[in-house]
């Protein structure tokens, strides 16, 4: 037996109760309990102070309810202290050193193209119940796609795969698709629990607004509202109350919210593809999404010439119902879904990509390499 | 509640007072650091407290029988029947998935049509590291290597929180004994915890997230679409972040148990400057592979071992190099049930039985361990450090697939641009392999000196190295990579 002892690993772990016997403190001065607790608590308050602006933000993108009034109660006279004493001044050297100076604002307004419609007819539009009804445009929306181009391997089509984290695997789904295409697909950016609801924990509204400009004849593949299934909605117009989700006021605030992204890209001669949100395992998630689809899915068929809408609600389904497993050609199993019963796994993310790129040859002419 | 969140830093400030002051009262100490424990494990899901509160009971009374019997078949079937117990738990909620559909596949191809139910089974975080645990509890009391003590202890041991989610491994006579007496609350080495709790978070919130966001998520994402360069900075790029993300987790682990006046073993000691897998098990996640050999690889081995430790025979030898193998191919499937673990367990089991083949070969030719020189020693760890990037690869792989496209791409690939691999992510790289080489003194002579310094300044040099780190770290906390297995 002696042989094989060392046969695994040369484990040389210090024992920690023998240790704690012969001192084990090689030379450290020990500290008393109290003096312990002192540290602990200045390290904690004084950091506090120095990173009031980190934890305002972190307290400001929590969801509604008594924890976050609790944190924002709590983080305003910190902020308040922190920036007249220029104790902050230390963590927002640190964030403009690493070029992140924007990561602590906090978005309190949005700014949109301004659509033709007035709110009324948007609103009904929005309902996603009723007759199909002629879709409107946006007023600055282009009235026609610019004429379907080719592109090459010289000259690929530029992809910028974004939103919420449901947009992480197909995206990654369709780099591995797109292989043998012209196309170039631009690092994915999906940001876990943002959406289009709340621009204070990220604002997607002033991104794409600086995305859309260097996206020019390329398509934006993206994925919102996996975090927007709820009434909580921030940087509301002041004329604009809203109680409950999918209440006219949710449906119309949406709609101009998702009408609007697609708009911003439009207008910059960008096509959308825009993957809807899947059934899940919850069943009162599935219904909330299924409504959150609709609204999307009417401002999609508003602008037919520039957004492309990818139902994965059904694509994704079994017959109807929430499905956790695909039955390949072949008999075979395979798991479609993460643990949570929500985010996709590979297989699922190949289905999306399959669909997406359908969706893209709408529009341009992809010539094999 | 993860470690990096402004959640725990205030359930910490709560406890922290309140352990000490109760410290001098053990009957009350256990039962208020209990409900801490439960509390920090609930913030998770309420069920999961459920799970941990039933795994102490029926181990606890396991463990209480097993002693109660003298020598036997019946001590010896109770603690089979208990490590069945654990295992058949963990492997419900840990496999039930993959074992649905391989009974689904296998019926197919032979055509019956086995109906996969949509049951979704709750994982508890952490389940396989106190599952572990009381498996050491069940088999050092049937060894006799300790006895069971009280249900508050036992229970205080499963559920600590410092130790509860993602380890290090203690094994009970290590910890069971830190309970039975207060500790000393003149004697807290807590220069060391602050160092370890500044430099996990660092580790944690900087080095694993950046370079998880930057390039190894994209390469893993898309392999066909990177080149070599970025696929050989995206596979060197996750062996820094698992490990900046795991020993980041450990390290404040150890320094929180620390605070609260208890000692955790050491669970990580430059992995990336080992000379061998057999050393770098030793560096590596070293409470697990102390388990493992303890826990697996000696029982399995001992079968084998039936001569005299003199005379060693060819059927212990091969029996050697086989418990090996088998060893970390089990310990490639606890990380998950799919081929890529087992590949990566084949990996690093086939290089363990290799390197210790070899070395029989050599004492049986009668030729002395190699001496050690610079060279050789720098051959070795560059050697050891590429073979365990080669393992990662099919660890972070979703698929076999995947793994062979980053392979292939690695050779194939070459020439083309390489946009991801940028200064930042360079430097980062170069710095998480620089820590390994940081000499452990180093780190010793800080601790000295920060010991030395009044209680304000530690203090206000703490609270600017928090936020130097929270301004530094991305928006959000990732959860930790072990937290899955």
């Amino acid at each position: 037996m002696t042989a094989i002892t060392s046969s695994f690993a040369r484990n040389r772990i210090e024992s920690p109760s023998s240790s704690v016997e012969d001192g084990g403190l090689h030379g450290r001065l020990p500290a008393t309990a109290a003096k312990t607790v002192a540290v602990v608590f200045i390290a904690l308050l004084l950091g506090a102070v120095l990173d009031a602006r980190g934890l305002r933000k972190t307290a400001a993108i929590q969801p509604p309810g008594l924890r976050r009034d609790v944190a924002m109660a709590v983080t305003r006279p910190l902020v308040s202290f922190s920036s007249a004493t220029q104790l902050d001044s230390l963590r927002s050297g640190v964030k403009d050193a690493l070029g992140r100076g924007d990561d602590d604002r906090i978005t309190t307004t949005i700014v949109l193209p301004e659509p033709k419609v007035g709110p009324g007819r948007s609103s009904r539009s929005a309902t996603g119940t009723g007759a199909p009804q002629k879709p409107a445009r946006s007023r600055t929306t282009p009235r026609r796609p610019a004429p379907a181009t080719s592109f090459t391997a010289k000259h690929p089509l530029r992809v910028w795969p974004a939103g919420d984290s449901l947009v992480i695997e197909p995206a990654y789904a369709i780099e591995r698709l797109v292989a043998r295409l012209p196309v170039r697909v631009l690092p994915v950016e999906g940001r876990v629990a943002t959406g289009l609801e709340r621009p204070d924990v990220y604002d997607w509204f002033a991104r794409i607004r600086q995305v859309a400009p260097s996206l020019r004849g390329g398509t934006a593949v993206l994925a919102f509202g996996g975090n927007d299934d709820n009434a909580y909605m921030t940087a509301l117009p002041e004329t604009v109350r809203i109680t409950a989700f999918w209440s006219p006021e949710w449906r119309r605030e949406y709609g101009r919210r998702a009408g609007g992204v697609m708009d911003m890209l439009a207008n910059r001669h960008a096509h959308v593809v825009w993957i809807g949100l899947p059934m899940t395992r919850d069943r009162r998630q599935t219904d909330r999404y299924a409504q959150l689809n609709a609204v999307v899915r009417r401002e999609a068929t508003r602008r037919p010439a520039w957004v492309t809408y990818v139902d994965t609600f059904w694509l994704l389904s079994d017959h109807g119902r929430y499905a956790e497993y695909f039955r390949t050609a072949g008999g075979k199993l395979v798991q479609l879904r993460q643990p949570d019963g929500v985010h996709f796994r590979p297989a699922a993310a190949d289905m999306v990509a399959r669909a997406v790129l359908k969706a893209i040859r709408k529009h341009v002419r992809l010539e094999e390499e | 509640m993860l470690f990096p969140t402004p959640t725990f830093a205030i359930f910490f400030a709560a406890v922290l007072p309140l352990s000490w002051l109760l410290m001098g009262h053990p009957r009350i100490w256990r039962p208020a650091m209990l409900v801490a424990c439960y509390v920090f494990y609930a913030a998770w899901d309420w069920r999961f407290v459920l799970v941990l509160a039933g795994s102490t009971l029926a181990n606890q009374a396991v463990a209480i029988a097993i002693d109660r019997r003298e020598r036997g078949r019946l001590r010896k079937w109770l603690l089979i029947v208990g490590i069945g117990a654990n295992l058949a738990v963990l492997g419900y909620v840990k496999y039930e998935d993959f074992f649905l559909t391989s009974a689904h596949n296998l019926g197919a191809w032979v055509g019956i049509d086995i109906p996969v139910p949509m049951a979704a089974v709750l994982l508890p975080v952490g389940i396989s590291f106190y599952t572990f645990h009381a498996i050491a509890y069940l088999v050092d009391t049937y060894r006799e290597t300790s006895r069971p003590t009280t249900l508050a202890k036992f229970a205080v041991y499963l559920s600590f929180f410092p130790h509860l989610v993602a380890g290090p491994i203690s094994r009970p006579h290590e910890f069971v004994p830190q309970l039975d007496a207060p500790r000393d609350a003149r004697r807290i080495d807590s220069s060391r915890a602050y160092l370890l709790i500044a430099g996990g978070l660092f580790k944690k919130l900087v080095i694993a997230n950046e370079l998880a966001t930057r390039i190894v998520d994209p390469v893993f994402g898309a392999p066909g679409r990177h080149s070599s360069l970025e696929l050989l900075c995206g596979v060197y790029g996750y062996a820094i972040q698992i490990w900046a993300d795991f020993s980041g987790y450990t390290d404040i682990a150890i320094g929180v148990a620390l605070l609260l006046g208890f000692r955790l073993p050491q669970n990580f000691n430059a992995p990336y400057t080992a000379v061998s897998l057999t050393d770098f098990w030793g560096r590596w996640h070293m409470t697990l592979s102390r388990w493992l050999r303890d826990y697996l690889f000696f029982p399995l081995a001992h079968r084998y071992a039936v001569g005299a430790a003199s005379r060693v025979t060819n059927r212990e030898r091969v029996g050697t190099y086989w418990s090996l193998l088998l060893t970390m191919l089990l310990a490639g499937l606890w990380h998950g049930a799919g081929w890529t673990f087992v590949a990566w367990g084949a990996i690093h089991g086939g290089g363990l039985a290799g390197e210790r083949a070899y070395r029989d070969l050599r004492r049986a030719r009668g030729l002395p361990a190699p001496r050690p020189t610079v060279v050789r020693t720098a051959v070795h760890r560059i050697v050891t450090f590429n073979v365990v990037c080669l393992a990662w690869i099919f660890f972070r792989a979703d698929s076999l697939s995947t793994a062979g496209e980053v392979l292939t791409g690695l050779f194939t690939q070459w020439g083309e641009g390489a946009p991801l691999v940028t200064a930042g992510v360079l430097l980062t790289i170069a710095g998480g392999i620089a820590w390994q080489y940081v000499p452990a003194r180093v780190p010793d002579l800080l601790a000295v000196r920060f010991s030395r310094v009044g209680f304000a300044l530690q203090g206000a040099v703490l609270a600017v190295c928090l936020a130097i780190v929270a301004a530094m770290g991305p928006e959000g906390v990732a959860p930790f990579i072990y937290f899955r297995f």
